[in-house]
């Protein structure tokens, strides 16, 4: 018998209940072949031959996981304590937990086996108070910190940083010193006030109730061997540390935190360096990238354990390029599997039943790919590690806990709130310092008068803090005509959903909404359609009196169990009110239904809504019918383009010195505090290079018809610190905005608009929005030159001179400028292709890590531009 | 290789942590488990925060030598990837051990399954483990031996007594062995039936390697002996250690114990009983080694250089 064999087979005896039951018979015929090979079945023979050792070792096994989990949990003093203090038996806690990740021995990997366990009982009911809930999360952030710190030491140990000598009579120039975190701390918040517990877990009381009270708590790791030192931080200087993600100088900290001053911030640099937390950026941290840190991943599964897929995974019909898709109804997910010989047998093995990964692993040739499928499934909570037989509702939800946990590790957070909440501000600022990255907000009121003031704060905590949102969104049943809470709004990035809307529209004029859009406020109607939005001319209503109002869009609340009161209509009912949305959608520009998953939902990026009401059948059956046709239209949007290149490249493709408008915004007239649109906005790139212009009190306005496109963008630029960015859904032919409330609107580089025809309406629109006096601009490649054959230039579009400047010549706008610029062309080679894909949906595998390695043009090639201005006649 | 000489020690298991006088007893070397000083393998400390200042408090003061419970050293992970050499290597270096023991076990990054894959005893395997331990050997420095195992079953495949696979093992390896008397007595307990015999044991391997003895006790349990190291030595172990002096040359004798309250005679002894009867232990294992090597033969009772 080979060894190794054999050991592979004693270790999945150990964690296979059936196999346990089996070999603990003592009849070696009881052990019924499955899929194992004739080797294995005599392995298990042997072993279910002297059954008093066999159950003796088992014994032993499964006892030694529970003594090293709840050991290993020693090592999470806050956990450890609220699991030994709670009426719960912690072995058999231990070895509900043992169970659940199906018998692992994690070994001397005490941190992951620590971590899981933590995890584990987050979700337990037990467990589910908000001070437990935020002891938990302290821990899991020290295990985090812990472990990936073993990945990657810094380059310097807080311990060996030592305080920094800066200003005049220091070794350190304070304004050419770029600061940032040491990678060995980590900021964790808490909802209460847990400080005394931290000092000392044995005080902890589980049961003691404590008032809500944000704090900041600064963990970090002294030296290799050192014990974590947990501290306290201010809100102050949680949001100077928060800040030092990237490095920065003081008078740049400054510059973000205008409402700290100067010698404070270096009060809070100096002190943060003295823990050893914060540093010169050159000895603390030179590689560190710019940007987020990297989403947690899920680690590899190793052979021994059996992996399922969740059973709500849907493989769809539909085929688009090739590409399959996975619909996973639980999360109300999508994934998609790209064109490859056996990706769909690899899911297909993990639908079926439980299945060990050696076993998997066995039936296919390419294990980089089988590797790589696993992981990509654990991570976005398709697949998880399952005990050999399947698992019961509980255990099932369990694991759901589980991959729900690893989800939010990535997911975007959300915090949802009324404007009538005692210490908002506070309360917001304090969980914004502790989000790993910008959230959503709702903001929820019954009328927005009399909330000025609290907008007003929470703006200037964005205009001020460190730290931004991804999406404000203020929910209210009634407007206000207040000019400061629009600007308030403005400046905050919040757009209105306006509740209680009649459908097909209002029949009489909404107090306070014209001022609100000609403030450039985005404003959504929230309507209840009945089935009437099947009507073609009723949605056309709906249309027009959108656009006589200037809404920004429409959110549709549908609810089956009122459309459809005598039972479920079927998927084709359900399919075809889809399709009346999406139809809004195209008319419109912005519609979508607010009580299903979002985009973001179903793309990966944002975590589903909390129903606070159980669902009830129809309504499960309309969503996951939802799941199924609006999966393969988010998959419709994506193709394999080089256009849509990620912050990181897209220097290369238009240089930011070469780039005519935001070199040149005079060009524009534009001025400090201008709004400025931007037409076809995509991934936000013009926009950001045109924010200066505008400058803090400006705004410019990013209209995209893709709302996944925009919602990366959005990303982009609240990643990167953009505050004067607003991204919008819109059309370029129904620009969502009233008349003449921008001062100047760009479209660059849509070759498509021209190509269909829309161009002419879209320099309409740009010129309706405009202000007399304003200007707008569009930009659009002429030629390609090759170098070496400058007698045969490529043309994209033949006609794009004349299309462009026949659309401006209009009795409204007069042609001042027609600028001819250009640069030499980018080559794609030696580009990693990810960077240059239109691909939204988590996949599979990822098919384009791939370097280029050729280029269509073999020799030096320049591109001609012409950027053509005009002004709105007065 | 040099293997100094040094007499009779204790295990410095955690178990006895905290209450056993180790500072007070005239130890002439003390064997430091690595699995229990070090830190944990997927984070950044090579010695547990918890237990750096118990290996501060025994560097440089008596003489140390290392035990390996959890290495992976005989597994199927590439080596370089095994807590053997990340952790055990380097904490043998920094803690200047003056050699290393293992376990004949399997084991990869687990520990809840060492204890129940002793190594299969075929010449195949031999040659493997004895190929992954001639490598460890040369990244400790230091002298390297392998513990005998005691097991409730044979792995399946074996098909040579386990002391004939030692044999060969250290045959090809050039390395050592740790031999652990309460294992091999407490395998004749369990497997006599199935031909076990410590005299053919004993006769069979090399007995000029081997550098460290283990002695400790275990009970009877629903009709199995387990070596739970929670009783006295029996006195038949102790039988072995005489003979095994007369016959080899270790460098040290090591008592083993996990528990503040043995067993004894059907009850369980409290602290200061535990402390008295292991106390008595360490003082019977003396006696022996003097025996053997003469008075004034231990560290703590030279005069000079032995």
């Amino acid at each position: 018998m080979d060894a190794r064999l054999v050991w592979d087979t004693w270790r999945r005896i150990l964690t296979d209940d059936q196999l346990v039951a089996q070999v603990s018979t003592g009849g070696a015929e009881g052990v019924s072949p499955g899929d194992l090979s004739p080797e294995q079945l005599a392995i298990i023979r042997d072993y279910a031959s002297t059954p008093a050792a066999t159950i003796q070792n088992i014994g032993m096994y499964r006892r030694g996981l529970v003594r090293n989990s709840l050991g290993a949990l020693s090592l999470a003093p806050l956990t450890s304590r609220i699991l030994y203090t709670s009426t719960l038996d912690p072995e058999a806690v231990a070895e509900d937990f043992a169970r659940s990740v199906a018998y692992r021995d994690y070994g001397p990997n005490f941190w992951s086996n620590a971590g899981d366990f933590v995890a584990f009982l987050a979700g337990l009911p037990a467990f589910a108070a908000p001070a437990c809930q935020d002891a938990i999360a302290i821990d899991a952030g020290m295990i985090a910190l812990q472990r990936r710190l073993s990945e990657q030491a810094p380059p310097v140990w807080p311990d060996d940083a030592g305080p920094i000598k800066a200003g005049p009579d220091g070794d350190i120039p304070w304004d050419a010193t770029r600061f940032v975190a040491s990678p060995a701390a980590v900021l964790v918040g808490s909802s209460r006030d847990i400080g005394d517990w931290i000092e000392n877990p044995t005080e902890f009381d589980a049961g003691e109730p404590l008032p809500v009270c944000p704090q900041q708590w600064l963990i970090h790791v002294p030296a290799p061997s050192a014990a974590r030192e947990y501290a306290r931080l201010s809100d102050r200087c949680a949001r100077v540390f928060w800040a030092l993600r990237r490095g920065q100088t003081v008078a740049e900290l400054a510059t973000g935190l205008p409402d700290i001053p100067l010698a404070d911030i270096r009060m809070l640099v100096s002190s943060l360096a003295s823990l050893g937390v914060i540093g010169e950026q050159d000895r603390l941290a030179p590689g560190l990238p710019d940007g987020p840190a990297p989403p947690a991943q899920g680690g590899p599964l190793p052979d021994h354990i059996s992996v399922m897929l969740d059973p709500s995974v849907e493989l769809l019909d539909d085929e688009l390029l090739g590409y399959r898709l996975l619909a996973h109804g639980h999360f109300s997910v999508g994934m998609a599997i790209p064109p490859g010989e056996g990706l769909l047998a690899v899911v297909a093995a993990l639908k079926e039943r439980p299945i060990r990964i050696g076993e998997l692993r066995a039936r296919f040739d390419n294990q980089q790919i089988v590797s790589a499928i696993l992981e990509s499934l654990h991570r976005n909570g398709f697949l998880y590690a399952a005990a050999p037989s399947a698992p019961s509702q509980a255990e099932l939800d369990r694991m759901r806990g589980r991959a729900a946990l690893l989800r939010g590790s990535y997911l975007r957070p959300a915090f949802d709130f009324s404007l009538d909440e005692p210490d908002l501000v506070e309360t917001v600022a304090a969980l914004l310092a502790a989000a790993d990255r910008p959230p959503d907000l709702v903001l929820r009121a019954a009328s927005l008068d009399d909330h000025a003031g609290v907008l007003g704060k929470l703006a200037r905590l964005r205009l001020t803090g460190i730290d931004q949102f991804h999406s404000v969104v203020v929910q209210c049943q009634a407007l206000s005509g207040d000019p400061e809470l629009c600007r308030a709004l403005n400046q905050l990035g919040a757009t209105v959903d306006l509740e209680g809307v009649d459908w097909p529209g209002a029949v009489t004029a909404i107090p306070g909404l014209e001022v609100t859009t000609r403030q450039c406020v985005a404003v959504h109607a929230v309507m209840t359609p009945d089935l009437t939005i099947l009507d073609s001319d009723t949605r056309q209503r709906a249309v027009d009196w959108a656009a006589s109002v200037s809404l920004t869009g429409l959110r549709l609340r549908l609810d089956p169990d009122r459309l459809w009161p005598n039972g479920d209509p079927g998927d084709g009912a359900f399919t075809r009110v889809f399709e009346a949305v999406q139809d809004l959608e195209n008319r419109l520009g912005d519609a979508c239904i607010v009580n299903l998953p979002s985009d973001e939902v179903l793309l990966g990026n944002a975590r589903p809504l909390a129903s606070p009401v159980p669902p009830s059948a129809l309504f499960e059956r309309f969503r996951l019918a939802y799941l199924r046709w609006r999966l393969p239209v988010l998959k419709g949007c994506e193709n394999d383009n080089s256009w849509s290149q990620v912050p990181e490249v897209e220097g290369k493709l238009v240089r930011v010195e070469g780039d005519y408008l935001p070199q040149h915004p005079e060009v524009l007239g534009l001025k400090q505090g201008d709004v400025l649109v931007d037409v076809c906005g995509g991934l936000g790139r013009v926009a950001r290079r045109m924010s200066a212009a505008v400058g803090s009190d400006g705004m410019v306005i990013s209209i995209e018809m893709f709302r996944c496109i925009g919602e990366l963008a959005r990303r982009f630029a609240s990643e990167r610190g953009f505050r004067n960015l607003h991204f919008r859904q819109g059309i370029a032919q129904r620009l969502p905005l009233p008349d003449a409330v921008a001062d100047a609107a760009v479209n660059e580089w849509t070759g498509a608009i021209w190509e269909l025809g829309l161009g002419p309406a879209m320099i309409g629109e740009m010129a309706r929005v405009v202000r007399p006096g304003g200007r707008i601009a569009t930009t659009h490649r002429l030629v390609r030159l090759d170098l070496a054959r400058l007698a045969e230039p490529w043309v994209q579009y033949a006609e794009i001179y004349n299309w462009i400047r026949q659309s401006f010549e209009r009795p409204d706008l007069t042609i001042v400028a027609e600028h001819i610029w250009g640069q030499v062309a980018p080559s794609m080679i030696g580009e990693n292709a990810t960077q240059w894909r239109k691909q939204y949906m988590p996949r599979l595998i990822n098919p384009h890590g791939v370097i280029y390695t050729r280029d269509e043009n073999i020799n030096p090639c320049a591109d001609l531009y012409m950027t053509i201005v005009a002004q709105k006649n007065e | 290789m040099d293997v100094p000489r040094y007499g009779v020690g204790l295990q410095f298991n955690p178990e006895l942590m905290g209450w056993f006088p180790f500072f007070e007893e005239p130890l002439d070397v003390l064997e430091v488990l690595f699995d229990s000083v070090m830190g944990p393998l997927d984070g950044p400390a090579l010695v547990a925060p918890r237990s750096v200042e118990l290996v501060q408090q025994i560097s440089g003061t008596i003489p140390l030598i290392g035990h390996s419970n959890y290495g992976g050293d005989f597994g199927f992970l590439d080596l370089a990837d095994t807590t053997a050499v990340r952790r055990h290597v380097p904490l043998a270096r920094s803690l200047d051990v003056s050699w290393v023991s293992n376990h004949c076990f399997y084991s990869d990054a687990s520990w809840s399954d060492v204890w129940s894959s002793p190594l299969q005893f075929s010449s195949a395997e031999a040659v493997r483990a004895a190929g992954r331990a001639r490598a460890l050997q040369e990244l400790y420095g230091v002298p390297f031996a392998h513990e005998n195992a005691a097991y409730y079953r044979a792995c399946p495949g074996s098909d040579m007594p386990e002391e004939e696979f030692l044999a060969q093992l250290i045959g090809l390896s050039g390395t050592y062995l740790h031999l652990d008397l309460h294992n091999v007595y407490a395998n004749e307990q369990n497997h006599a039936a199935q031909g076990y015999s410590v005299r053919r044991f004993l006769d069979t391997i090399p007995l000029d390697r081997v550098i460290c003895v283990h002695m400790a006790g275990g009970r009877w349990i629903d009709g199995q002996y387990h070596d739970l190291h929670d009783t006295r030595v029996p006195d038949p172990v102790w039988d072995l250690l005489d003979e095994v002096l007369s016959r080899a040359k270790p460098s040290a004798v090591i008592l083993e114990y996990e528990t503040q309250a043995l067993f004894c005679d059907g009850e369980t002894l409290d602290t200061r009983q535990t402390t008295e009867m292991i106390q008595a232990d360490l003082e019977r294992g003396r006696t022996a080694w003097d025996r053997a090597y003469g008075a004034n033969s231990r560290h703590t009772t030279a005069s000079g250089v032995l």
